[in-house]
């Protein structure tokens, strides 16, 4: 259509950059959170109690098991969360009740079979006493990065479909950037600041380049989580219509194979120390790599324990399982459920997007990649307007309403964005505590405040409203650490002697994005008087270095 | 900066539907002909046409956009959709049958 293949292909990928890339600016921001979703969960419940010495996890499991030998002794089933990895911040335990045929339980009533119930509680990992807290209701880092596929105030199943058309674009847009990239590995090393246009492009294609197996796996990926909704009318057709053919699918991809377990006998028999099957696991395992026990029948002749690794092991993150003998202690079957080639590669793709694997080094390595993908997204953005204003005033033609849009657009998203996510974590800590609807009201913050930075650049000229949105977002990040010392109990002078080092990185991350984000606006405000300077003698050009 | 002319536009809108709608269509016919084609349970071969799908999808993209005029991208579209839904047409037949 252009005039040869590079071209048409640099056309695609500037416009479909352009139509998708405000959603996906949200989605590469609220997606970079997931990298830290427990982190940001474990901010966001500041009642949750801190365990400097959590003891060792066989110190853990005898408090635990003394706990739920008291509490529990007739349980079908004990769950025992140790303090360790990412998803474990406390020592949790859980029991369920038998169910008595007869006795009246919870869920009875609706006249379907009595339905098991669960306790949970939480344990000081020193006296091994429950501990009672009340966390305030919140969505967490969870809600946060869940938005990065089910966006907010969409229904799910329309939600996902926007994200999965999204992801194509993303990912045409980025065979289509590596087309039009030619130099790949010349321009690689090329940064050239301070030239306006040209340092924009540079850091553009810099920030690609240096991820660019992070964003294509990510993108692609991304795709791989909702292909049968994307795309359900070939199964139905091979499956026949209805629910059923989901099911048959989703039966076939995800066998889920359980290990075989004993019913319970209804012989009592003494139970041995939980902490006895830690050898053996460590022998299996290594050291500090399980994290959950779980115990089928406990005191009973058919006891079995089932120790399960932390997501950390590997990539894939594979449902494997050491089975014990519950009362003598010894390793019955060491489970490796056994997948099909198909769902291997899906599990590993879809670990790769999730990183669940990742320890803290290669996380901040993810966390970094996510925020180049943000700021590729960012830049390419302002890049649409930047080239077409260089052109249309080199060519003393006026500015066009694309361009009046797409330069407010910029400003409300690329720094309104954080601002909004800001207030998220804001609301956490000034909605009262109590309040019923106050996960609603967190998230009701956050887009209120982005409707708020969408409509304030309408009525301002970019130059102004991107440094003023720059302190802005300097002030909602750099005083989030005031905000909650002035809350909580659990600010930095607390958490850093503490050795709390989940909340004073929040905290200490909060610093710095504010510190980033008023570097910024210094910078912009700095070029852009430069730019006033200089628009005197030379007013068409001066544009150019504006922005 | 030259004017953007009517014909330049409708070739643009004809390639986006040429694109969206081709590329699905592709995809889908694809997949019923993986399921048709390889010798694997249905899941499987389901599985990996919609693993692989994505790439299907974007070529189809950049072929539109890449064809000398719309009518070409439209013309590629059919040679390779035309055999995929013989192939798709006779295995529902065939499988019918059985």
């Amino acid at each position: 259509m252009k005039e040869g293949f590079r071209q048409s292909m640099s056309w695609l990928h500037t416009w479909i950059g352009l139509v998708a890339g405000w959603v996906l600016y949200f989605v590469y921001l609220t997606g970079t959170l997931g990298y830290v979703d427990k982190e940001i969960d474990y901010w966001m419940t500041p009642d949750r109690p801190h365990f400097a010495h959590p003891g060792t996890q066989r110190e853990q499991l005898a408090v635990a098991q003394a706990r739920l030998q008291q509490v529990a002794p007739q349980a079908a089933s004990w769950n025992i969360q140790m303090i360790g990895g990412r998803e474990a911040p406390s020592l949790d335990i859980a029991w369920t009740d038998a169910a008595q045929p007869g006795a009246p339980q919870a869920g009875a009533a609706q006249g379907g079979a009595p339905r098991a119930v669960t306790h949970h509680e939480t344990l000081d990992p020193q006296t091994g006493q429950p501990i009672d807290y009340s966390a305030r209701a919140t969505g967490g880092g969870q809600v946060l990065y869940k938005m990065h596929y089910q966006l907010a105030y969409i229904p799910y199943d329309r939600a996902i479909l926007i994200i999965m058309v999204l992801t194509l674009i993303m990912f045409a847009a980025m065979v289509t950037g590596i087309i039009v990239h030619k130099n790949i590995f010349k321009d690689f090393f090329t940064f050239r600041p301070r030239k306006g246009q040209r340092s924009w492009l540079d850091g553009h294609n810099l920030l690609s380049v240096t991820a660019l197996p992070f964003h294509i796996i990510v993108t692609y990926s991304g795709f791989l989580f909702f292909t049968y909704q994307f795309m359900p009318s070939v199964p139905h057709l091979i499956y026949g219509d209805g629910r059923s053919a989901a099911l048959q699918f989703y039966q076939g991809v995800y066998p889920y194979p359980q290990p075989k377990l004993p019913q319970a006998a209804h012989v009592s028999v003494p139970m041995p120390p939980l902490a006895s099957v830690m050898d053996q696991v460590e022998r299996s395992w290594g050291r500090d790599i399980a994290t959950a026990v779980e115990v089928r029948n406990p005191g009973d002749a058919n006891a079995r324990v089932l120790v399960k690794p932390q997501e950390t092991v590997s990539i894939a993150f594979p449902e494997n399982m050491l089975v014990f003998d519950g009362v003598n202690g010894s390793l019955l079957e060491d489970f490796r459920p056994n997948d099909h080639a198909a769902a291997d590669t899906d599990h590993v793709m879809k670990g790769l997007h999730k990183g669940l694997f990742a320890n803290w080094f290669l996380r901040v390595l993810l966390i970094f990649m996510g925020i180049g993908g943000t700021a590729m997204v960012g830049t390419g953005l302002m890049l649409w307007a930047n080239t077409r204003r260089t052109r249309l005033l080199a060519a003393k033609q006026p500015l066009h309403f694309g361009i009046w849009l797409v330069d407010r657009l910029n400003v409300s998203a690329v720094i309104g964005m954080p601002v909004a996510i800001a207030a998220y974590f804001w609301a956490n800590r000034l909605l009262p505590v109590g309040m019923g609807t106050r996960a609603a009201w967190e998230v009701h913050a956050m887009y209120l405040t982005m409707a708020a930075m969408f409509v304030y650049p309408l009525f301002r000229r970019p130059e102004r409203s991107r440094v003023e949105m720059l302190w802005l977002c300097a002030a909602a990040y750099g005083l989030l650490p005031v905000l909650n010392a002035l809350t909580t109990a659990r600010h930095l002078g607390h958490s850093l002697p503490q050795g709390d080092w989940i909340m004073a990185g929040f905290d200490l991350a909060a610093l710095g994005c504010g510190a980033i984000a008023a570097l910024c606006a210094m910078k912009v405000s700095r070029s852009q008087a430069t730019a006033t300077v200089r628009r005197r003698p030379r007013a068409a050009n001066a544009e150019l270095v504006t922005s | 900066m030259k004017t953007l002319t009517a014909s330049y536009r409708w070739s643009i809108a004809s390639r986006f539907v040429a694109a969206a709608v081709g590329g699905y269509a592709v995809v889908a016919l694809l997949q019923l002909a993986f399921t048709a084609l390889l010798p694997w349970d249905y899941y499987k071969s389901l599985l990996f046409s919609s693993q692989t799908g994505y790439l299907y999808y974007t070529g189809v993209i950049i072929w539109c956009f890449a064809a000398r005029t719309a009518k070409r991208a439209w013309l590629g579209l059919a040679v390779v959709t035309v055999p995929l839904l013989l192939i798709d047409a006779w295995y529902l037949m065939h499988r019918s049958v059985t």
